[in-house]
């Protein structure tokens, strides 16, 4: 079964590609993608997460790859893209996404060839124009995602999630097989149920801080602009009668072992947007989750494949059947796809 | 009109203007620069009421229509920068073709709306579509809010747009021939980039490729070998021939683009009217929608200075009290040049009256409707104020401090204006108080200015002022506490046509509060007594 037979069967319409780090293969997936899906004649619409910040820091750091698209392809993009594209571009909407390089803009593309991508850097605007493109006239949406700190904007957002990992990861491949399980552990974790919690959330949430809720759903919100200190002004503001903290932004496993410290026993559950945005190692979640601490996210990742890139671009390089064996033993319920095979 | 930054603090000048919403570009600009009428422009004042009596009535009758008119307005992009760059001859983007186009065929809509509004107003408030630039942007009658630069902008350029497809397809058919062929020869499948993967264990497969003159070896690493499919010179012909067709169309696109900067720029003109005309009218819909929601009424331009106020509300305290679902008790007043006195009660509302009649004048001359039962009016050159809480911070001085610098800037003041003074020498003691604002009284009692004093000092009224005092406290026994003596207390101001002394509510009010009993018979015995000049 291919990548999109794979998407066809469960009807997704919105789907993200995230990498593990740079160079596993990222672009080489969603190109796959979009000729897949030109295969079966079907119309794409393609955005990408962007960046928050200085545009600078865009420009220097950016690693937006050039995607290949077909004739009638949908895109979100940066309207300095657009005006530099190889191809040309009917222009459907000017969307009210702002970023600090400029509108994103919908367009069609008229001819088949090159073209930058990049999007909303905001959950929301990502979901906007999505779904925008959707009505425009695209089948599937495909969002280049990011799994790191510095993007806003989450895979959870989107139906389902590809995630790309490889060899650039370690020179060993087990500990790349690791390194991966635990992000498809993080991926598994699972979402908030109570739904009057949920929309209390969406409506509270900060920008930059801690919100805790209490049985009664009483809420009170705690801004926090650095992380110097966090978990004892954290602790500070814990009362006996809160049941959940929720992060706006990351968590890590620095905060979650100070406040088990110093509020052990109570049954507080830690919720964060979504899986990307908890950095805690392997061993010390598998620790949590033993003693009990319950981390819950508000965006569930829908795993659907894994792909994995046999080379690294540091000059060594897994053996391909190799590790696409590794990998199968680990991950018996997800597939995996080898990005340089022909075909998958 | 001149308002001060203390008075535009003191009345609250800033509520009304966040009151008065507009929703396009052009509008958000105007209202930034929304200022009240002069005292000259009395005609232009007079027709701005008619105007916005025009509209409140059409929005009265056709609401639905005006709404459908705010959410076109809303839609309307900003179109400033493209206008200059027009102007001085820079060549629009797509973009900005694009920006210009969805301005078109809003416009159509907002013509549309217009006419069923039905409301004749002059023509900067009129929108008018323009046919001619449709056509342009829309040149295959499509009639979609989208845009490229189509084919049939010239022939050459369709002519090259048809070469290029035909050149991508033989390229795209040989690329895909070589491609077929290699999967049907090798039963193995490769992507559109044309790249070929071969695992070094399958020597036999390599060989092969390697004698294969459709491909050549691209590259190898410790697994596997990479192939990659050869240009033929068929292909690179048409590779070329591509290439030379896109540069060709990048220079006719840029050569359309210049010739569609100027077309527009020849309606440059009409088209920036057009943009204004819609800002015009949103800021006279942001108006009438003021007026609406204040229940508004249209003011009455008097011939000689006066002003008067039939059951005159502070529509910020109406809300606040809204808010406690508690209702707010109108206020009439008429003044003129001169002085006019507010004596009344304490906690009587002399403050909130003060600011009332200071916030109606400024509404009535920004050109809105009064909320009001009644409102007529001369047009006043200047406000002043000298009220409580603001003016404290007004230059670090001491109230008192403050009061006599805003009422020595108001002695050098000339032209017709309103003064308004809350608690007149409050800060200093009864004696001099009384005497220093005897002094003040007969100064400008004999000005151009009206004057409206609150205070509490007896036998500053004499008969040539005008005398205003709160009805005060209603009938009743019972004991109240200060969150409730709204309710018994009457806000309205009586006209006071003999000498009479200021009334002595502040004890009855005092004993209502239940200020201990003791206090209060030594001070009533005090009272009978009789101080001579009274005091606070």
């Amino acid at each position: 079964m291919t990548l999109i037979d794979l998407v066809l069967k469960d009807h997704y319409k919105i789907l993200s590609v995230v990498g593990m780090e740079k160079n596993v293969g990222k672009t080489i997936v969603l190109n796959e993608l979009l000729e897949q899906i030109d295969e079966k004649s079907l119309v794409p619409g393609i955005t990408s997460i962007g960046r928050d910040g200085e545009s600078k820091d865009i420009l220097t750091q950016t690693d937006k790859p050039l995607i290949y698209v077909s004739k009638g392809t949908l895109v979100a993009t940066l309207e300095m893209y657009l005006n530099i594209a190889d191809i040309e571009v009917e222009i459907l909407e000017i969307t009210n996404q702002v970023t600090s390089m400029g509108r994103v803009i919908i367009g069609r593309c008229l001819q088949s060839g090159y073209i930058e991508i990049a999007g909303p850097a905001s959950n929301n605007g990502i979901k906007n124009v999505a779904e925008k493109m959707l009505t425009y006239g695209a089948e599937l949406v495909i969002v280049d995602g990011a799994l790191s700190r510095v993007s806003s904007a989450s895979p959870g957002i989107t139906e389902a999630t590809i995630l790309a990992t490889g060899a650039v990861l370690d020179r060993d491949m087990k500990k790349v097989i690791s390194k991966t399980f635990h992000q498809v552990h993080l991926f598994s974790l699972r979402g908030l149920k109570n739904n009057e919690v949920i929309s209390l959330i969406e409506e509270n949430i900060l920008e930059d801080g801690i919100t805790f809720i209490e049985e009664d759903l009483k809420t009170h919100h705690l801004k926090l602009k650095t992380a110097l200190n966090a978990s004892r002004r954290i602790i500070e503001e814990i009362k006996p009668e809160t049941k959940y903290i929720v992060f706006s932004g990351s968590l890590t496993s620095k905060i979650i072992k100070e406040i088990h410290e110093a509020c052990g026993g109570t049954d507080v559950i830690f919720v964060v947007k979504d899986a990307t945005k908890i950095f805690i190692s392997e061993r010390e979640l598998n620790y949590f989750l033993k003693i009990g601490i319950q981390l819950r996210v508000l965006d569930e990742i829908n795993l659907l494949a894994i792909t994995i890139n046999p080379y690294s671009p540091y000059g060594y390089n897994f053996n391909p059947k190799a590790f696409m064996k590794a990998m199968k033993s680990y991950f018996e319920d997800i597939p995996v796809f080898d990005v340089l095979e022909s075909g998958y | 009109m001149i308002i001060d930054d203390l008075a535009k603090k003191t009345l609250n000048i800033e509520f009304v203007h966040s009151k008065i919403r507009v929703y396009s570009p052009f509008g958000k600009i105007l209202k930034e620069e929304l200022t009240t009428f002069a005292t000259k422009d009395l005609e232009e004042l007079s027709l701005a009421y008619n105007r916005l009596e025009k509209l409140v009535k059409a929005i009265n009758k056709k609401g639905h229509v005006f709404s459908e008119l705010r959410e076109k307005f809303r839609k309307v992009m900003t179109l400033d920068q493209s206008f200059s760059r027009i102007e001085s001859d820079q060549i629009l983007t797509v973009t900005e073709f694009f920006e210009i186009k969805v301005f078109l065929f809003l416009l159509i809509e907002i013509e549309n709306l217009i006419n069923k509004a039905d409301v004749k107003l002059p023509e900067r408030y009129q929108a008018e579509r323009m046919v001619d630039l449709e056509k342009l942007l829309d040149p295959n009658d499509y009639q979609v809010k989208s845009f490229y630069i189509y084919d049939n902008y010239s022939k050459k350029l369709s002519t090259i747009r048809k070469n290029l497809k035909e050149e991508t397809a033989k390229k795209d058919k040989a690329y895909k021939k070589v491609i077929e062929d290699l999967q049907r020869d090798y039963e193995l499948k490769i992507k559109r980039s044309g790249e070929v993967i071969i695992d070094k264990n399958n020597k036999k497969l390599i060989e092969k490729f390697k004698s294969d003159d459709r491909v050549y070896y691209q590259n190898e690493n410790v697994m596997s070998v990479i192939f990659s499919i050869k240009s033929s010179e068929l292909l690179e012909e048409y590779i070329e021939e591509i290439d030379h067709l896109k540069v060709l169309e990048e220079k006719e696109v840029d050569k359309i683009r210049k010739d569609l900067t100027l077309r527009i720029k020849d309606e440059l003109d009409l088209l920036i009217d057009n943009y204004e005309s819609i800002g015009y009218l949103d800021l006279l819909m942001g108006k009438a929608y003021f007026s609406l929601a204040f229940n508004g009424v249209k003011p009455i331009i008097k011939e000689a200075p006066s002003l008067l106020i039939e059951e005159g509300r502070h529509i910020i305290v109406e809300e606040n009290l809204r808010q406690k679902k508690k209702e707010y008790m109108p206020i009439s007043i008429g003044t003129k040049p001169g002085v006019t006195l507010i004596t009344g009660a304490n906690m009587g509302g002399k403050t909130v009256s003060l600011k009332m009649i200071g916030l109606l004048l400024y509404i009535a001359q920004l050109g809105l409707f009064v909320p009001a039962k009644g409102f007529s009016f001369y047009p006043i050159d200047f406000i002043r104020t000298s009220i409580g809480d603001a003016q404290d911070i007004h230059k670090g001085l001491s109230s008192f401090g403050a009061e006599i610098e805003v009422i020595k800037e108001a002695t050098s003041l000339e032209g017709f204006g309103l003064l308004l003074v809350d608690e007149l020498a409050r800060g200093t003691n009864p004696v001099e108080g009384y005497a220093l604002s005897k002094g003040i009284i007969d100064f400008f009692k004999k000005k151009e200015i009206m004057t409206i004093i609150s205070t509490h000092f007896d036998g500053l009224a004499d008969d040539d002022l005008k005398h205003y005092q709160v009805k005060g406290l209603k009938e009743i026994n019972e004991a109240i506490d200060v969150e409730t003596i709204d309710e018994h207390m009457d806000y309205r101001l009586i006209p006071v046509q003999s000498n009479k002394t200021v009334p002595k509510d502040a004890l009855n009010i005092a004993k209502l509060l239940g200020l201990k009993d003791e206090i209060l018979r030594s001070a009533e015995k005090y009272l009978l007594k009789g101080s001579e000049g009274s005091g606070k």
